[in-house]
């Protein structure tokens, strides 16, 4: 019998390694063909419902000379097996190990992830670290979201694509295909990938530090090499790739339906949102290729729901008539739709109202604080009386389960505002029972969850100190403490995997060694509950005396030398500066679709109007 | 009440889907091809989609069906020459009936054969092997032991089970059974079970590498055993 099929048979849920689902590629491999695994550093589930993973599959897919296949981290009983039957880590597609690709391409969507990158490496018999690897392995790519904090994985990737991948990623390749024809060595290779714009080479910068351990310097290592990278963005989204088929997943994955982004960027600019920050400029996709593309998928897939995708989809210009047409088109065919972000207003309740014609959900709304004062703070444009107007809409048209996001640990957050969000999960269980009792259906069922606030990179919070694991347990104890109502449901995030993400998320270079040490100690798959470790990471700081208050609790000043400065994603230090005092002084500020706050993308990146194109 | 009944093959890694995943493979193949279907009501209507028999992880087969409503009839080509593209790799429809039978399909099932190719440590002689599973049909009583998940084991006889074991091949420290056991709600036993009460009875040392291959599922019409369509 064949290893793998020894080891699948011996492992919960195999077909999460078989690969074969509809519409995934296989092809006839030829010599000439640049190979590429595509790899997400978490389960097969949660990897497969990012709509990102799908694009990029199937736009490097649609070329003969591409074979792009996947690879997600093995679940601890399937490496368990592995290692036993001495199974190298292997491509869905065509079963090959990850050491005969031309590319290992990881998607970078969480801090917590990185661990699996280092097994997943590991797995494949790979040195862990850069400059061990021969230039007969892969070249380690990485990109998505995190790429916009490279330096956490400097030492361990080669190669990091900053901004939107769609056109950065075939360029890669055509170089690579050039390099591969003369003389091909790693280094020659990654010098010439070093001048396409959104190509970050990490080995060829230096950094020094100060004695205080923060960044005296950080210098491109070569006269051609720039200073700066700057993020790469699709400018004409209307014609911007997007397939016409998806891979329809085996497991039940987390996002089990279609999905089609319907515009990128937010214009929103709450201060805590690193997406609504590095997506910018806003661009929208048209209502006619909105449902035209649906049509296809929905013909190429057989999924029964359908998602319009984006930071707040309901601030698509066109969303209402997108959702009207779908559901006139697809309601005979049970098709459901879903609309992920939700608005807190009645704009809202009415496109419920008509989606849930057909299929019936959940509801999720995110106030993000308990408070008019922190939720001005933090430039969520959300009142009291949106939250309950619209609750009480909800609940008269016979919605009972509520669910409602808050954060903790937000710059100037009192036990006011925590006392705040208990205050609105009662108010909402009152508003309920306000509704006339005809209307209303079954009984109240809230949820309130809260995440611990991490600041990130490219934020107008990224200069703050993060909570501490004591005030964030404190927090959780009170609000615990201060619910006591029976129809409200709490719960919360840990408060050490918070601290973990956040030292990642500002870190720096020297944060490989952390990270690689704590992986030789067992930590892996840390953002799942029951595999996360925190007493083997404090061993890692111990052990390499690296304190984690410097990344994670430490205000910062504004002349610090961040370790992310190097990169441009076109919203300017000034204005994240600026927007952080006007945090500090409650001042709003609006939403720049009505007029531009001067964030600084159309002057660094399209070198024009945001809305030349998108209002026309 | 109008019904297709869907003749399928499971082979290849295609044998790992588990059922639920194959029910919403099913589904979503159904609707792509756009069939007249019947839909459950209420808040998440859905095809109405039952299996005959449930396939274990890891056990392929060439001989499997399911049915769903339909609410008229229709080119029953649309599924026997179905693309494969629409099919998961090792996927195959390759029959296809419409049924106004209002019993379900569970309910028709009586039995199935199994293909059961197992690696031994040495190489045995054929003739031995089936005298041996002649003697093992022969008894009166074969006693096997269930584990239950927090209850006590039972012990059961299953000799009546056992429609029949057959050897097909022994070479090259394989021998290759066809084994035929009662399936669905009147009595029900799996293939493995057979192959291990077997090999205890005949003292042959089997190793942990089996391939199970059902071939076929059978109702019953007049005493006689047929396949499902």
């Amino acid at each position: 019998m064949k290893k793998l099929d020894k080891c699948l048979k011996n492992v919960q849920n195999p077909s999460r390694y078989i690969g074969g689902e509809v519409n995934s590629y296989n092809k006839e491999v030829d010599g000439e063909m640049v190979r590429v695994a595509l790899a997400f550093p978490d389960i097969y589930e949660i990897g497969m419902s990012y709509l990102g993973f799908q694009i990029l599959y199937n736009l490097k897919n649609e070329r003969d000379d591409i074979f792009c296949e996947r690879v997600f981290s093995p679940w601890t009983d399937m490496e368990k097996e592995m290692r036993k039957n001495n199974l190298e880590l292997f491509t869905l597609e065509s079963k090959t190990p990850l050491k005969e690709m031309d590319f290992i391409a990881f998607t970078l969507q969480y801090e917590l992830s990185y661990t699996n990158i280092l097994n997943m490496l590991n797995l494949s018999n790979l040195e862990l670290r850069a400059k061990d690897r021969l230039d007969t392995d892969p070249i380690i790519l990485a990109g998505g979201p995190n790429a916009y904090n490279p330096e956490p994985l400097a030492e361990i990737i080669d190669l990091f694509v900053i901004g939107e991948g769609e056109e950065v990623n075939l360029e890669i390749i055509d170089l690579y295909k050039e390099v591969k024809k003369i003389d091909y060595s790693k280094e020659k290779f990654l010098e010439e990938a070093s001048k396409i714009e959104g190509v970050y080479i990490p080995s060829l910068y230096s950094v020094e530090y100060n004695d205080d351990g923060t960044i005296r310097s950080f210098r491109p290592k070569k006269d051609f090499v720039k200073d700066k990278i700057k993020k790469r963005i699709i400018k004409e989204f209307d014609r911007a790739y997007f397939p016409d088929k998806v891979i329809v997943p085996f497991q039940e994955i987390v996002h089990d339906r279609g999905m089609i982004e319907i515009f990128r960027g937010c214009t929103k600019g709450c201060r805590f949102c690193q997406a609504g920050m590095l997506y910018r400029p806003i661009r929208e996709r048209s209502k006619e290729d909105i449902l035209e593309k649906i049509e296809k998928i929905l013909n190429n897939t057989g999924f029964e729901e359908f998602a319009l995708s984006s930071l707040s989809s309901l601030d698509h210009s066109e969303i209402k008539s997108v959702v009207h047409e779908f559901i006139a088109k697809y309601e005979e065919r049970k098709i459901g739709l879903s609309l992920p972000s939700l608005r807190l207003d009645s704009f809202a309740v009415d496109l419920l109202k008509e989606i849930q014609k057909v299929r019936k959900t959940g509801l999720t709304f995110a106030p993000e604080a308990g408070t008019q004062r922190l939720r001005d703070v933090i430039n969520k444009g959300v009142t009291e009386e949106n939250l309950f107007s619209t609750l009480e809409e909800v609940f008269s048209n016979g919605w009972n389960r509520v669910k409602l996001y808050f954060m903790l640990g937000l710059p100037t957050e009192t036990y006011e505002d925590i006392k705040g969000i208990a205050e609105l999960g009662e108010k909402s269980v009152e508003t309920y029972y306000n509704v006339d009792s005809k209307k209303r259906r079954g009984r109240p069922e809230i949820t309130i969850s809260t995440a611990n606030f991490v600041p990130k990179p490219f934020t107008p919070f990224q200069w703050f100190g993060q909570n501490s694991v004591e005030e964030f347990n404190e927090k959780h104890n009170y609000l615990k403490t201060e619910i006591k109502n029976s129809k409200i449901n709490y719960n919360y995030h840990g408060s050490w995997e918070s601290t973990i993400e956040g030292v990642i998320a500002r870190g720096d270079r020297r944060l490989n060694e952390l990270q690689i040490k704590a992986y030789e100690l067992g930590c892996k798959f840390d953002g799942w509950r029951e595999h996360f470790n925190y007493e083997l990471w404090v061993q890692a700081f111990n052990e390499l005396n690296i304190d984690p208050n410097f990344y994670n609790t430490r205000q910062r000043a504004y002349d610090e030398i961040l370790p992310w400065d190097h990169l441009d994603c076109g919203v300017t230090k000034e204005y994240l500066i600026k927007e952080n005092e006007k945090a500090k002084e409650v001042k709003y500020t609006d939403d720049c679709r009505d007029h531009c706050t001067n964030c600084g993308v159309n002057i660094q990146i399209i070198g024009g109007d945001c809305y030349a194109k998108s209002n026309s | 009440m109008l019904k297709v009944i869907v003749k399928y093959e499971k082979t290849g890694y295609s044998k790992y889907l588990g059922h639920l995943e194959m029910v919403t493979q099913v589904e979503r193949i159904l609707r792509r091809l756009g069939l007249p279907l019947e839909y459950s009501k209420g808040y998440n209507p859905r095809p109405q989609i039952s299996f005959a028999a449930p396939l274990a992880v890891g056990v392929s087969s060439v001989g499997e069906y399911f049915e769903v409503k339909v609410t008229e009839e229709f080119d029953l080509n649309k599924i026997i020459k179905i693309d494969e593209s629409y099919l998961p790799k090792g996927i195959k429809f390759v029959g296809a009936k419409f049924s106004t039978n209002s019993k379900s399909i569970m309910a028709l099932v009586k039995s199935s054969t199994y293909i059961i190719y197992s690696k031994t440590d040495l190489v045995y002689d054929e003739e031995m092997i089936r005298d041996k599973v002649k003697e093992f049909l022969n008894q009166d009583e074969v006693n096997w032991v269930k584990i239950r998940k927090k209850k006590k084991p039972i012990t059961k006889n299953i000799i009546n089970l056992i429609n029949n074991v057959l050897v097909m091949n022994t070479s090259n420290k394989e021998i290759i059974f066809r084994v035929d056991v009662k399936t669905g709600s009147a009595g029900n036993l799996k293939p493995e079970i057979v192959l291990e009460k077997f090999s205890e009875f005949a003292d042959i040392n089997l190793l942990d590498e089996v391939e199970i291959q059902r071939l076929e599922i059978f109702k019953e019409i007049e005493d006689t055993l047929v396949p499902i369509i």
